[in-house]
């Protein structure tokens, strides 16, 4: 009885299992992150710690090995953690093409095994500017928080990592307000050091810099870390890669679904397009279809992507009333993936003469949106529908 | 107490870096043109142009970004008559544009009313244009009067381009359908451009519309004079838009004196126009030393346009559109173009090495096929069948898995060494040979195309 309770919980755990594995290729070697929910790890009653294997094989269309890394940890057990990524980064050397990465995530005290597979699709061209990951360590436990201003607990350490291709004169890093101004910005010298206005230093290979941003935990709390490359007259300004729900969105939704969200923001054309892609390669697609969508070139973030992601989570969050009629397919749902969060909401529950009914106002756009529950049962119906193209 | 020395002097020096930061000039150009309309009042034309590379862009919105705010300020004595902001959004969606010599143009026009203050006394005219990504500031002040409304002639407005064109670009420059591209710079690059479009407008006289009118225009460089023309004609529109185009071909580097002068019955009329002949800044692009045969290594990638009058181009315009075309391939393939023009030389030193025949080895078809996918990622090497009208030949068939899992089957029908391209998958840019069976026979199984 005790075994199949367990069994169960694994299972619902399994369900909101939520890895992601990242590859940026540069021109002397290939970084792979693998981020880790830490809310996925299982502890003994009463340990302090989880011991895990992690072991993770990339292979070529053709089923070669290309890399394979594997590593054994002990995960320290604390309530500061939950919610966070636990990342593991190992460097290798792939050449352009079409990967399928497979990870083997095994816990060695309890037995429970779990694996996940991601394909990659490495271009011709190197990543320009990879992902600003803030890596945090308590008690020597890395960890990738969700944000930086709410880290009131004692770290040990908290560095921010980036890697780049592109040839950048200077890279600036601020917290706080700052104009855009190069001289104020962070100057890097000719040993490859870099400063900035607010004292951090630290040193820097080419193509990559660390930087401790530990004495700067109390900044960080009211003001938000930019982060900005310059390269000739191009700037390029980005935040830190935080931990969020969207990371969720790979595994909870399945090609197809991917696909028919797809549908609520895809022009006419892109549609014809996406709708005649066979089943296997929806992914590939999809994130062709994004590649086209992303406000910021150069770097491998995707400030498009992340943002519809959350939008569709939180649309399933907010709108799904049974296991069967998604939050997403709803009427609410599809507005809210398409127009993001309403200015104004007004309702009746119980109108003495009519049908309960929503009022969504968005002033920017000047649109509004009426719902009715004709069926009572809390189904909300979009009643303007030409409102909506 | 050592120490804070050095901290002040370093602190007075960064003060001294800032506020020559603060006062950092933008460097970009402006010109100005008037002309009348039908009721004799002027109007005044301003053209600026800011080239990109002293732009600063930001990397967003699916583009680079740069953001320049003008603010016109008009002043005839005491009063103020205009004063405008307007923030103009440059966007790029290519990166090497951002540091490449072309430039953002834009044109204000207004009409200076004569009815305020003294018919006389100039206008001011201010132009103050901030780049607001770097804070750079591009400060030009004018005293302009107005023309006079029996004027016969308006200003001249140089021009690189008078083409007809159709399409929405630069719709602010066109006159009816065509297309006057000014060049408030004035300078103009011989490699560039081959002619100097000279623009302006007639005006009739009280006297009537019916009129003769010679034209004359001169050209000096220093103090020889280098160009010399006169045009006869007769008028019968009160306003007449003219454009005379002169060639550039023979003229030299440097700055050069323009005067055009217009008479009509016994009136004269003179405009003047400063203008400055450039040569090549910039570094040419090139993977071989003849353009000919350059221009059909550029044909097998099939990715640029090759201008239909090649043949007539003089060496200099061929070598730059060899250049343009080299650039606009590396940014297609988001290669920096001597990294490209590497790659591909590399290529065509594989191809020369191995498949040379009669011919270089890249111009042969397994050149060709070589120069545009690079080295296959499989090889097979066979004879043809028994089922052939020939005896067994030998073939290749080269497979790719990068370009859409494209194969050819190359043939060496004369046996020489010298492979033909005979059948062909997944390659819209190449085709088969339509009697390709009779070479492969019956028997060969085109599964062997397949990864």
């Amino acid at each position: 009885m005790k075994n199949s309770i367990i069994l169960i919980f694994m299972i619902l755990v399994s369900a909101l299992n939520a890895q992601d594995i990242i590859a940026e290729r540069y021109a002397s070697h290939t970084d792979v992150w693998v981020l880790i929910p830490y809310n996925n790890i299982i502890f003994a009653k009463n340990a302090e710690t989880a011991r895990y294997q992690i072991s993770i094989v990339i292979r070529t269309d053709k089923k070669k090995q290309a890399a394979r890394h594997e590593e054994t940890l002990s995960i320290l057990r604390d309530e500061h953690l939950d919610n966070t990524a636990l990342p593991f980064s190992f460097r290798t050397n792939l050449s352009p093409g079409k990967y399928t990465a497979t990870m083997i995530f095994k816990n060695l005290s309890l037995g429970d095994k779990r694996d996940f597979t991601k394909t990659l699709n490495l271009g011709s061209e190197y990543s320009e500017i990879g992902l600003a990951y803030p890596i945090a360590s308590l008690k020597n436990q890395k960890f990738i928080p969700t944000s930086l201003s709410n880290l009131s607990f004692p770290l040990s350490d908290l560095k921010l990592i980036q890697s780049y291709s592109i040839p950048a004169d200077s890279i600036w890093i601020s917290i706080g307000d700052l104009n855009l101004d190069p001289i104020s910005g962070t100057v890097s010298d000719l040993t490859g050091n870099i400063y900035d206005e607010k004292g951090i230093f630290t040193s820097v290979n080419p193509g990559s810099y660390e930087v401790n941003l530990l004495p700067y935990l109390p900044i960080l709390k009211e003001h938000p870390l930019k982060i900005g490359f310059f390269e000739k007259n191009i700037r390029y300004q980005m935040a830190p890669f935080l931990f969020n729900n969207w990371y969720f969105y790979g595994l909870k939704y399945s090609p197809r679904e991917q696909m028919e969200q797809i549908r609520y923001i895809a022009t006419q054309n892109e549609w014809s397009t996406l709708s005649s892609v066979p089943k296997g390669q929806y992914l590939e697609s999809i994130d062709h279809f994004w590649a086209k969508h992303d406000p910021s070139p150069g770097t491998i973030r995707n400030e498009a992507r992340e943002d519809f992601y959350s939008r569709v989570a939180r649309a399933d969050e907010l709108f799904t009333i049974h296991k069967k009629i998604s939050g997403w397919k709803s009427d609410r749902g599809r507005i809210y993936i398409k127009y993001g969060p309403p200015d104004d909401i007004s309702s009746e529950i119980l109108p003495t003469d009519r049908l309960p009914y929503i009022v969504w106002t968005y002033y920017k756009s000047n649109k509004q949106f009426y719902f009715s529950d004709s069926g009572g049962f809390g189904q909300y119906q979009l009643r303007n529908k030409d409102e909506e193209f | 107490m050592k120490n804070s020395k050095a901290l002040c002097l370093i602190t007075i020096l960064l003060g001294i870096c800032l506020s020559m930061a603060a006062s950092e000039k933008l460097s970009m150009h402006i010109d100005y043109t008037r002309f009348l309309n039908d009721a004799h009042q002027t109007i005044l034309q301003l053209d600026y142009q800011a080239p990109y590379k002293n732009l600063i862009f930001l990397a967003a919105k699916g583009g680079f970004l740069a953001e320049l705010e003008t603010t016109l300020t008009i002043t005839k004595g005491d009063s103020l008559l205009l004063e405008r902001t307007i923030t103009d959004n440059i966007g790029l969606r290519n990166k090497y544009d951002t540091a490449s010599s072309k430039s953002y143009l834009n044109r204000i026009s207004l009409l200076l009313d004569n009815g305020i203050g003294d018919k006389d006394t100039p206008y001011q005219v201010r132009f103050v244009a901030t780049d607001l990504n770097s804070k750079k500031v591009f400060d030009w002040s004018q005293e302009i009067p107005a023309l006079t409304p029996a004027s016969m002639i308006s200003d001249i407005e140089l021009c690189t381009k008078v083409q007809a064109d159709t399409t929405q670009y630069l719709a602010k420059f066109k006159r009816g359908n065509v297309l006057f591209q000014p060049e408030p710079s004035a300078i103009f690059f011989k490699h560039l451009v081959s002619e100097l479009s000279l623009y302006f407008e007639v005006y009739a006289s009280a006297a009537g519309k019916e009129r003769d009118v010679l034209f004359e225009v001169l050209v000096e460089h220093g103090e020889d004079l280098v160009y010399e023309q006169k045009i006869t004609g007769h008028l019968t529109k009160e306003r007449e838009g003219l454009s005379l185009k002169i060639p550039l071909e023979k003229f030299k580097p440097g700055i050069h004196k323009g005067f055009l002068s217009i008479q009509t019955n016994d009136m004269v009329e003179q405009r003047y126009f400063d203008f400055v002949i450039a040569e090549r800044i910039e570094k040419l692009h090139f993977a071989l030393t003849d353009p000919e045969e350059e221009i059909q290594l550029i044909k097998i990638f099939g990715t640029v346009r090759i201008p239909t009058d090649w043949k007539n181009m003089n060496l200099e315009t061929k070598k730059t559109v060899i250049s343009q075309a080299w650039q606009t391939m590396a940014a297609n393939a988001s290669l920096q173009p001597d990294d490209l023009i590497f790659m591909i030389s590399d290529r065509i030193d594989h191809c020369n090495k191995n498949f040379s025949h009669f011919d270089a080895g890249w111009k042969t078809d397994m050149g060709r096929i070589y120069i545009r996918n690079g080295a296959p990622d499989d090889i097979e090497k066979d004879q043809t069948g028994d089922d052939t009208r020939f005896v067994r030949k030998d073939i290749q068939i080269w497979k790719y898995q990068k370009q859409k899992n494209a194969a050819y089957v190359f043939v060496d029908v004369q046996m020489s060494g010298n492979f033909k391209l005979i059948y062909v998958v997944n390659d819209p840019m190449e085709n088969s040979h339509p009697d390709w069976l009779r070479y492969l026979g019956e028997s060969f199984d085109t599964d062997r195309l397949k990864q």
